[in-house]
Parts: structure tokens; C-alpha cells; sequence
């Protein structure tokens, strides 16, 4: 089987982050923060750990400043719920996930914001980022509290100009939230060097880590900012006390946290670091070449954003589904997305709203020969079919 | 050494051995990791705990214990590193 469906989730993943989790099952086992006794402290150590390499990994500089979650949707909803106040104005890029648009549709629709959505395509294709710096700038009021854009599109290769954004953000002293969830683990992202003020990532996608877990990774300029909570619970502090306690991060970590995803989570950064980012995104590049060279030679075969290469590419048989396409595909054992991906704003930018689209995704595991039959398998479909 | 031991224990107000436990409580779990960190890497050896104080009025908490004899360094190296404390050996939690 042909594995191409890494911006749902990556596979396979790295023996040490399976042996890991497996680790923790059967030797440690306790609940961080809960009882005092050696199997909770040691799984408290664990825990303590894969904050520090996460922070370190992404440029933070505060422990403390590190949250677990279930994944970025908790995370992300964590921080903008936490953060917006009732008449605050929030922008946002026309190609994020639901995990952003969907938690500010909400609120607006209940009246407490107002937001408005910046372009990063036009015409298929990616604008300039001085193009949108200053679709950003245009839009920003004297409310504007929060901007919140992707690191990278779940649709498409399409990349954001994120240092650029936070600095402008930092200047206007505006609130930098960046989704990192198809970034993390292809492109370098660091909070301090970005202005980033609230970064928030999966574990189980770039960083090659298992399913159950997000992290928000907060900037220094948050450290005076009390965030409310949007989940309240025991979380082993100050337990008598009915309110959520202030202290960072505890005050964001309501329920259990997902320990074993968490110790998985640190060897796939290590994992990560030692393959190296740079080298991440070159392979990544170079197969999405390579699939954009095989596939241009299928006849009725759409590539969109052909240009921006990266660890996705975004494709359509014309005259067929795309959800029809990837069910063929399956037959022929190989896994890729088609529809929707959860981003209506970005199948809206890219034109695709009426059908969706076939998403190929790549990971420093994929092979050409995985390209290779895939490129057979749409060739096969499109002869049967047109 | 005695004469410096007394000297100290005056000066923190309590009668104790130099190796008898002290401890900071501190305000959460992580606060008392990053806490043992700064320690170590300060080659003073400390142990994080759960809070075993009758009294505390708050509930759940976890401490940092160390020797008393190394308080004032302990102190002296969370003032410089902004760690916050609640309490210092039962105080002020």
C-alpha cells in the first residue's frame, strides 16, 4: 500500500516514537500531576520534557509557556476563545482550516467579534507577500485584536509570509496566532524570530508523532495575559478552589493529559531534528516535482498551484469526483484525500468549491516509486473512465 | 562551620540541621520542574514532592525540597530567575 495521505496524518512513524508510547504503557504508566507517587512523578518527568523540546524546537523561551491538547483544533480554539473579547476584530487568510474559520464564524455569528479574510491567492496563484502584507494592513481597524493565518494550506503547498506578519502584527500590537498544524515539521517556525505569539501545532503530522495530542507553544509577549479558560476541570493544582488556577500552563490543561502521545511526541521531534528540516523540505519538494512532471502527462489531469512546491499537491481528473478519484485510488492501494480537506475557505480560493479535489501529501518516508504508481493508477482511472 | 551554620539559621529564622529538608511550595507541577532545573543546574540536588502540608488552604500543590543549608541560594537563584514561590517551608500558602 502507497501511503500519500500525510496532511491527515503521517505515516508510518518512526520506530521510536512507537516504542516510546509503548514504553510508557508498560513501564511508567502514572497520571502527571495527579498523585505523588513515583509512577505520576515519572510520567510528571516525561511530560516536563517534551515541553522543554517542544519549546526549544519551536523558539520559545518559556517552559511554561507550553499546553498540551487533544490536537491543534483544541489548541487553536484554546487560544482564540481564550484570548477575543467581545468587540474585538480578528482577520484571518482566505485558505484556513475550520479549526481557525469555524470558532471565529461562531463567535461573530453570536455577535461577539467581527472578522474579515485577507487573499494569499488570486487568479490560481499565490499572491507576493507585499501583496499580502498589504491586504493585511488594509484591513486592520482600530479594533482589530487578533490576526490568524496557516503556516502552510492543508490544500495546497501555498506558504504564508509569517515573519513578515508578525512584524507587522508586533508593530500595530496586534495578537499573532499562527495554525501550524501542515507547517510543523516541514518549514522551520520559530515564535521568538516570527513574532509569533501563540503557535499551535499537532503531533502527529510533521512532527511524526501519534494522534491525540496538539501543543500551544505561547510567546513571551503573553506572559501577562490571562487566558480564559474554555474547558475547566481538575488538572492536580489548587484543587479546593473552584475557580481554574492562573499559573501557566496547568490553567490550560483541564482532564488528563494524552501522556502517551506526549512521550511519542518527543521522539518525533527528535526524529525531526535528526533528519533535519532542510532536508525535510527538500525531499518534499522534489517529489512534489516529480508527481507535478508525472502527473502533467495524464491527459484531463488539473494541478492547481503547480508553482508552489511543497509536501502537498493538488489535483483533479476532469469530469470525474474527486471523491470518486480517491475511492479508485484506494482499490489500487493507494491513500490519498479527496473533497474538502475541512477548508472551505480554500477550496473557495482556489476555485474548487463545486468539486473539491484529489490531495496528494507527502512526508520524508514517500518514495518516487510511490509517485510512480500513483502516476499509473490516475493514468489507469482516466482511461476507463474518459 | 557551625559558627556560619548558626549565623544562617538566625538569619532565616529557624533551628534546623544542615541537611534537614526545606522546601518551597510552588505554584504548579511545571513551576516546580522548572525549578529543580535551575537547581541542578546550579549543582544544588532537590527533589519535587506533592504538597504534604495539613494546612494548606488551597488544596493540591506540589514542593520543592532541598537542604537547608543551601535556602539562601535557593532563594537568592528563584529571585534572579523569576520563579514564582507561594510559600517557603509552610509560609505564606
Amino acid at each position: 500500500m502507497v501511503y500519500l495521505d500525510n496532511g491527515a496524518t503521517s505515516f508510518p512513524k518512526p520506530l521510536a516514537v512507537v516504542e516510546e508510547v509503548k514504553a510508557f504503557m508498560t513501564d511508567v504508566g502514572g497520571n502527571a500531576g495527579r498523585s505523588g507517587h513515583k509512577r505520576a512523578m515519572e510520567a510528571a518527568e516525561r511530560v516536563f520534557e517534551c515541553r522543554e523540546k517542544t519549546g526549544a524546537f519551536f523558539g520559545a523561551k518559556e517552559v511554561e509557556n507550553i499546553f498540551f491538547g487533544l490536537n491543534t483544533t483544541h489548541v487553536l480554539n484554546t487560544v482564540i476563545k481564550g484570548i477575543l473579547r467581545a468587540g474585538d476584530h480578528v482577520i484571518i487568510s482566505d485558505i484556513e482550516h475550520n479549526s481557525v474559520y469555524r470558532p471565529i464564524y461562531r463567535l461573530a455569528g453570536e455577535g461577539k467579534i467581527s472578522y474579515d479574510i485577507f487573499s494569499t491567492v488570486f487568479e490560481g496563484k499565490r499572491k507576493s507577500d507585499n501583496e499580502m502584507l498589504k491586504s493585511i494592513m488594509g484591513l486592520i481597524r482600530e479594533n482589530t485584536r487578533m490576526v490568524i493565518c496557516t503556516a502552510s494550506s492543508n490544500i495546497c503547498s501555498v506558504r504564508l509570509p509569517l515573519k513578515a506578519i508578525g512584524r507587522l502584527c508586533r508593530d500595530k500590537g496586534i495578537i499573532f496566532v499562527v495554525d501550524g498544524a501542515q507547517g510543523a515539521g516541514h518549514e522551520v517556525i520559530n515564535i521568538t524570530d516570527m513574532n509569533i505569539d501563540a503557535l499551535c501545532v499537532p503531533a502527529h503530522k510533521g512532527l511524526l508523532g501519534p494522534q491525540g495530542c496538539g501543543v500551544g507553544i505561547l510567546g513571551e509577549s503573553m506572559n501577562d495575559l490571562l487566558i480564559d479558560t474554555v474547558i475547566e476541570g481538575g488538572n492536580g493544582v489548587d484543587s479546593l478552589i473552584g475557580e481554574m488556577s492562573v499559573g501557566l500552563p496547568e490553567r490550560l490543561e483541564a482532564g488528563t493529559l494524552p501522556t502517551p502521545a506526549i512521550c511519542g511526541l518527543m521522539r518525533g521531534i527528535e526524529a525531526v531534528e535528526n533528519i533535519g528540516i532542510e532536508k525535510i523540505k527538500e525531499k518534499e519538494r522534489g517529489l512534489f516535482t516529480f508527481c507535478r512532471e508525472a502527473l502533467d502527462t495524464v491527459r484531463n489531469v488539473k494541478i492547481y498551484l503547480r508553482e508552489e512546491e511543497g509536501s502537498i499537491l493538488l489535483f483533479n481528473i476532469e469530469g470525474l469526483p474527486s471523491e470518486y478519484v480517491a475511492s479508485e485510488l484506494d482499490r489500487r492501494e493507494i491513500c490519498v484525500r479527496g473533497g474538502y480537506h475541512c477548508s472551505a475557505l480554500g477550496h473557495s480560493a482556489l476555485g474548487t468549491l463545486d468539486r473539491g479535489g484529489v490531495r496528494v501529501s507527502f512526508s520524508i518516508y514517500n518514495k518516487k516509486r510511490d509517485i510512480e504508481k500513483l502516476w499509473r493508477a490516475v493514468s489507469e482511472i482516466v482511461k476507463q473512465n474518459i | 562551620m557551625k559558627t556560619n551554620m548558626i549565623n544562617d539559621t538566625r538569619d532565616i529564622g529557624r533551628r534546623y540541621m544542615d541537611n534537614d529538608p526545606c522546601y518551597a511550595s510552588m505554584t504548579t507541577l511545571t513551576n516546580a520542574m522548572k525549578a529543580q532545573r535551575l537547581l541542578s543546574l546550579n549543582a544544588i540536588p532537590s527533589n519535587v514532592i506533592k504538597n504534604q502540608d495539613l494546612d494548606s488552604k488551597r488544596g493540591c500543590a506540589y514542593r520543592i525540597t532541598f537542604s537547608c543549608g543551601q535556602e539562601r541560594n535557593v532563594r537568592a537563584i528563584f529571585e534572579k530567575e523569576g520563579v514564582k514561590v507561594k510559600g517557603w517551608n509552610g509560609q505564606g500558602i
